[in-house]
């Protein structure tokens, strides 16, 4: 059979994909996926984005002590009361995961429910980094002192990098909440008074990541996973620079 | 009904951005499929508790105006490498993917993907052609793949 005659379209990729096909239609497929090795390979990863999907909601398909109840009655409460509740599945949710052993790493939350790490570095950016006059709770200064006490709170030693090849020198820095505990925020400025800033939580696990890129608006953030830390280096620069700096921050922060 | 909670709990967190979105879209379609029990024709009673929900989903504005990351776009000079299955980075990206994609396309992926319903199911319940199923099925993983772009992620190296 020619591939002229009976072209497989895009739509028989996803149907073969999803196992929604007739025994002679995947054949057909079959015999074009081993031909094709791109599609071939696009397939398999709509398979293995599929498991991930799965996986990722299947925890929620359960019911809830309270569920019997909320089937009963049309419940005309207003909104207010519904607070209990939500904190009460929160709970249950909070259970299940201890009770199944769902270890949620802290900065990433169940996989869409925390701010993630890039959302809360680009904010701190633009929060802080505009500011002329307190950009900084401790100035470079007293790095010294800057580095043992951010270290000190974040329960983990740190440096502030020496970003001098960049161009860019440590303005300084300040405590700030990272998924709902104690985070570091340092701050740099170029000679024209560009400014950068790099922020550092504590990750539930020791997972190391890649370098990613996010954008928010006009800020830039690269962020990674190393050693127990997570760190996120923002500004409103080219990904090449931020970059470069970010590779700098890596570098520095060795592990013991 | 209470068989269909698990199933309806897993629909509208897949719907969702967050878990209490979720919980706030089951309450709502859950009061909904109350109210309306009347007009319930038979049938599956799945079916209909599961298009209540779709059609509050896609309606309600408000859930749509959270904020959304802005797409990535291409880091041209950077290798390409994919992280390892199970990198929670990879997993937050993939959500951030999916919270990107539009209401009817996202619908009909969690329908196919997280409830395994057939095309022809989803057809049904979404009251469109099976050809439309497939078409928003085809966009919104190409939406995905897009955002996913494997260009944005740079491997780790401390040494030259």
């Amino acid at each position: 059979m020619s591939d002229a005659l009976n072209p497989v379209t895009e739509n028989d990729l996803n149907a073969y994909a999803d196992g929604q096909m007739a025994a002679d239609d995947a054949a057909r497929v079959e015999a074009w996926l081993a031909a094709h090795p791109e599609d071939a390979a696009r397939v398999a990863a709509w398979q293995s984005q599929n498991a991930a999907i799965r996986d990722m909601f299947a925890p929620y398909g359960r019911t809830h002590p309270d569920d019997t109840a909320r089937l009963k009655t049309p419940s005309r409460q207003p909104l207010i009361n519904r607070a209990p509740m939500r904190a009460a599945a929160a709970v249950v949710l909070f259970a299940l995961g201890t009770a199944t052993g769902l270890a949620l790493p802290s900065l990433l939350g169940s996989p869409a429910t925390a701010t993630p790490i890039f959302e809360q570095a680009s904010d701190a950016y633009t929060i802080y980094a505009r500011e002329v006059r307190h950009p900084v709770e401790v100035w470079a200064g007293e790095k010294d002192h800057l580095v043992a006490w951010l270290g000190k709170r974040l329960g983990e030693k740190i440096v502030a990098p020496d970003l001098a090849s960049a161009g860019y020198t440590l303005v300084g820095g300040r405590l700030v909440p990272v998924d709902g505990v104690a985070g570091a925020l340092l701050m740099y400025e170029d000679k024209s008074g560009k400014r950068l800033t790099l922020l550092l939580g504590r990750t539930a696990r020791k997972t190391e990541t890649a370098f990613q890129f996010a954008s928010n608006g006009a800020v830039e953030t690269l962020y990674w996973m190393d050693n127990g830390l997570a760190y996120a280096v923002s500004g409103e620069v080219s990904r090449e620079a931020l970059r470069a700096v970010a590779d700098l921050c890596y570098r520095q922060f060795q592990p013991a | 009904m209470m068989d269909l909670m698990p199933s309806l709990r897993r629909y509208a967190r897949s719907l969702s951005r967050s878990d209490a979105d979720g919980e706030d879209l089951l309450q709502d379609s859950l009061e909904r499929a109350l109210v309306k029990r009347s007009q319930w024709a038979g049938g599956s009673l799945k079916a209909w508790a599961f298009s209540i929900m779709t059609n509050l989903y896609r309606n309600d504005t408000a859930r749509a105006t959270r904020r959304r990351t802005a797409p990535l776009d291409e880091a041209h000079d950077v290798p390409a490498t994919l992280s390892p299955p199970g990198d929670p980075l990879e997993q937050r990206r993939l959500a951030a993917a999916i919270d990107s994609l539009a209401p009817d396309f996202r619908a009909v992926l969690m329908l196919v993907v997280v409830e395994s319903m057939t095309y022809r199911e989803v057809a049904s319940l979404l009251q469109i052609p099976e050809g439309t199923v497939m078409s928003r099925l085809a966009r919104a993983r190409a939406q995905i793949a897009r955002f996913l772009e494997a260009d944005n992620v740079i491997p780790m190296r401390r040494s030259e």
